[in-house]
């Protein structure tokens, strides 16, 4: 297969049969619809190309604009970049920090929206279209508007090319399950998918409203989505983040499907409503849900929900042999005498940009953070040198002297750290 | 049925449990009456001051006393070791006549000249609104022959990250950094002003803005400390959040049935007149904002003040540590979230009627400015306090009237649902409306009296102004 631009990859992605023993039901045949084979890997390269493709000539002199927080976003971009230009996002919807590094990183501006007002101002527009219309009022000639959630062009692709794919591939389907976020790929496949077989039945997925799913929206944010139809659908399926990762990794362990929370999230939903009819059918139905992204970049996401799935191993640490013992600490009072007597190398432990501001005159600077390289496999320092170490309070210079004493260094910790110095007035000194 | 029932504190429990002693107040003082707990303003405090001792860092907590005009939290407070924030001379005049020194007490917001005279009479804390402020507040200092320091704090208005690029709202108190870097020059070379630090105040339930903002004070400290002052910290302002509500199921249900049934005309009106709360449909789409905050928190005020500690800003790490090491304090006026179970307004059943459409309105003797705070509704369900023995269940919910004479006097435009029937001479108690509900914007509107306060301290009880504080 010999691609002439990457575009050309989009879309004719395949459908996989899912194992029964995976879904659990006697007498549906349950299909992914591939979208994660997509070339930016997921679903949105449709939406993005389908609203893109009409302007490709505009965008060597325009950017795109759109308020998304994930993969529309980097569809958009990847198209954008192809042809000279870029994206635009302004969103406060990205709670998923790796879509947003990615994001970063292929040139992507992000613009976050303040976050709404808390005690309620009635001069306050408190809505995030709002901020795009003002920023494209500023400048009309300059932006493509994207509109991903009331333009048609989002459906319409999905109806022309998502749908095709899957009556070309199954023929009848009785049942189409998607996540409804902007709603435009359900809606477009499922229509399309309906005119071959008039006795459909739609099923949306959204998320429980105090939950969060990447690219799903929960009952109320699709009452203000544009493209949102709700008599379309025989019946709309609430799931939670919980339990979409469940089934999540039913998919990845039991399907060979790398799939994503949101993948997770359609896949629930339609088990839970085809949970329902299975048992009343006499016959064998097809029933397809669209597998929509995969799973990589949302570890974060997971390991929020699922810590016990990414744990890591503990690590053996210096701070696991510490013994603790009063001897090393020096009190603020007596310091200054005992830094005369002793001639210590004194060794600041807090942040360079906090040590700069102030601190114990002739002292160094090593960061508490960056210690444990060190401190794990060796230590750095003589033991014929006398060691003064300060922290903010003295419990971390605390804990650094005590291992070291234990490792035959004549280490000591400033009691109280560099607030009880500054307390007792003694010397402080700025780098500037 | 879409209920909102209220979180009540087990003081406040107690208080509603004597059905008898709550009849003989209102029958003494009137509807609407305000109570006050004076001593939960103490227990707020600590479970802050707990929150600045897991961080081990120094903070101070400015009252915000906007959020109330009771006399008996001043004095409770009088003697804590809280501070006042004040934002008029009169509450300045009030907070000094309860006791509280003018060392103990910072004024915010706009100021007249008679204001910042007292406050420097009193060497009360400034916080500086414009550059313009900091001229008249020398100039005074001159006419009255001042000689100590006037410490200030210099309220921000701009906030810049280099790493993340957020969105500002248009705001107008405050210096933006280029007149706040001209301050540091002015107050270097000052005798007349000591420099406490820099100070925002943001209304937002956006974390990532709160902590552009710090890194925008902390960044801005630095270059003062630089230029040879000695800041005490920064102080970040109140807005911390209160969760009213127990049950966070109720409230999503209930805030998807006023959206419902604006889409949708069979279902029930939630709204007085469909009038939607902020929310309205447009060709079956949901455009518009709530016209109430969400009543509903997930965490609460001390948690928040612990995430915030805990974040990390791009330049400068974990804001708490960051603190810690550079031997700042941090100062906070917080005033809903502080006022958080401090108070309760009863008010009594008058009559009831039915509307044109059908709908039950319930009259209460109590009006709008007696729990309105800037037009926002209250959202959460008052408690039914009935003398009668047989109670009716309810068929539906009933609306909220007030006692003006006009037709846009509701306590709530929401509908709410009860279990029983109200009659005549029922009490409603509004649970937790210390904090700028009671009195915020109280007013003697067609000659209706102003609502009396009660300050109790477990089973003694007094008028508001004759509260006598004991140290806690």
């Amino acid at each position: 297969m010999l691609a002439q631009s990457i575009t050309d990859l989009i879309g004719n992605t395949p459908l996989l049969k899912i194992p029964s023993e995976v879904h659990g039901l006697k007498n549906i045949e349950v299909y992914a619809k591939l979208e994660l084979l997509n070339p930016w890997g997921s679903v949105k390269d449709r939406t993005a190309w389908g609203i893109l493709k009409p302007h490709l000539d505009e965008l060597n002199d325009k950017l795109v604009i759109e308020s998304s927080s994930g993969n529309t976003a980097k569809a958009l971009q990847m198209i954008a970049s192809l042809h000279g230009s870029s994206l635009k996002t302004i969103t406060n919807r990205i709670k998923v920090p790796e879509a947003k590094d990615v994001l970063k990183l292929i040139g992507t501006q992000i613009q976050e929206l303040p976050g709404k007002s808390d005690c309620y101002d009635p001069n306050d527009p408190n809505d995030p279209i709002v901020y795009i219309q003002q920023e494209i009022a500023k400048d009309p000639e300059k932006y493509i508007y994207g509109d991903q959630y009331f333009n048609d062009l989002n459906r319409k692709i999905h109806y022309d090319t998502t749908g095709k794919e899957i009556i070309d591939d199954l023929g009848k389907v009785d049942y189409f399950i998607g996540g409804l976020g902007t709603t435009g790929s359900t809606l477009g496949a499922a229509q399309r998918v309906k005119e071959h077989n008039p006795e459909l039945v739609a099923i949306g997925v959204v998320a429980e409203k105090e939950d969060y799913i990447p690219g799903i929206r929960n009952h109320d944010e699709t009452l203000e989505v544009g493209l949102f139809n709700p008599e379309f659908y025989s019946e709309i399926v609430t799931v939670n983040s919980h339990d979409s990762l469940e089934a999540m990794m039913k998919l990845i362990k039991g399907s060979g499907l790398l799939a994503g929370p949101t993948t997770g999230a359609s896949f629930l939903g339609a088990l839970k409503y085809l949970k329902e009819v299975d048992d009343t059918l006499t016959e064998t139905k097809k029933a397809v849900f669209i597998a929509c992204d995969r799973v990589e970049w949302y570890t974060s996401y997971i390991k929020d929900r699922k810590p016990e799935w990414l744990g890591e191993a503990h690590s053996e640490s210096w701070k696991d042999d510490v013994r603790p013992n009063a001897e090393t600490d020096v009190s603020a009072d007596r310091a200054t005498q005992w830094i005369d007597d002793n001639q210590p190398l004194v060794i600041d432990l807090r942040q360079p940009i906090s040590f700069k501001m102030a601190h114990i005159p002739e002292s160094i600077n090593m960061p508490y953070d960056q210690l444990d390289p060190m401190l794990n496999t060796t230590n750095p320092f003589s033991t014929k040198q006398k060691l003064l170490f300060v922290c903010p309070l003295g419990e971390k210079s605390s804990l650094v002297a005590n291992y070291l004493a234990g490792k035959n260094a004549q280490a000591f910790s400033l009691q109280g750290g560099i607030n009880a110095w500054r307390d007792q007035n003694l010397s402080l000194e700025r780098d500037l | 049925m879409f209920t909102l029932t209220p979180v009540i504190a087990s003081h406040i429990e107690d208080t509603l449990s004597d059905g008898n002693k709550i009849q003989e107040w209102v029958t003494a003082f009137g509807s609407p009456l305000n109570l006050i707990y004076p001593k939960t303003v103490v227990s707020n405090i600590e479970r802050f001051q707990e929150v600045f001792e897991s961080h081990k860092i120094k903070g101070e907590i400015f009252y915000a006393y906007k959020a109330n005009k009771s006399v008996a939290i001043l004095k409770q407070l009088a003697v804590s070791n809280a501070k006042i924030d004040v934002a008029s001379e009169k509450q300045l005049q009030k907070a000094l006549s309860a006791g509280v020194v003018g060392q103990r007490i910072e004024a915010t917001g706009p100021k007249n000249a008679s204001f910042i005279r007292l406050a420097l009479l009193q060497g009360v804390v400034l916080n500086v609104n414009s550059p313009q402020e900091v001229e008249t507040i020398v100039a005074l200092r001159q006419e009255l022959k001042i000689t100590g320091a006037t410490p200030v704090f210099i309220r921000l208005k701009e906030f810049k990250s280099g790493k993340i690029d957020i969105v500002q709202k248009d705001t107008k108190f405050g210096l933006s950094i280029e007149e706040a870097r001209k301050a540091i020059e002015k107050l270097k070379n000052s005798k007349d002003l000591e420099f406490y630090g820099f100070s925002f105040h943001l209304s937002t339930i956006s974390e990532q803005e709160r902590v552009v903002a710090i890194e925008q004070s902390l960044a801005l400290t630095l270059e003062a400390i630089k230029a040879g002052l000695t800041p005490r910290g920064i102080n970040i302002g109140g807005g911390f959040s209160a969760n009213f509500l127990k049950n966070e199921k109720e409230w999503h249900e209930y805030v998807s049935a006023i959206k419902d049934s604006l889409i949708n005309p069979n279902k029930p009106s939630m709204s007085w007149n469909q009038s939607g709360m902020g929310y309205w449909a447009e060709r079956g789409k949901i455009r518009g904002s709530a016209k109430f905050s969400d009543f509903y928190r997930s965490y609460d005020q001390f948690q928040e003040l612990d995430k915030v500690l805990s974040s990390k800003t791009p330049s400068f790490g974990i804001i708490g540590q960051f603190l810690q090491e550079n031997m700042l304090t941090l100062f906070i006026e917080p005033g809903r979230s502080l006022l958080d179970q401090v108070g309760i307004t009863l008010a009594k059943v008058v009559s009831i009627n039915k509307s044109l459409k059908g709908e039950t309105v319930v009259f209460l003797d109590m009006n709008r400015s007696h729990i309105n705070s800037i037009e926002l509704e209250f959202m959460s369900d008052p408690v039914v306090i009935s003398t009668k023995e047989k109670i009716k269940p309810a068929t539906d919910g009933v609306f909220l009237s007030g006692n003006l004479c006009l037709p846009h006097d509701f306590i709530c435009g929401r509908k709410v649902f009860f279990k029983q029937e109200l009659e005549p001479g029922d009490i409603l108690a509004f649970i937790n409306t210390a904090g700028y509900f009671m009195d915020f914007t109280e007013s003697e509107t067609i000659q209706h009296p102003m609502a009396h306060k009660i300050a109790i301290d477990s089973s003694t009880w007094f008028v508001d102004e004759k509260y006598e504080p004991k140290f806690n």
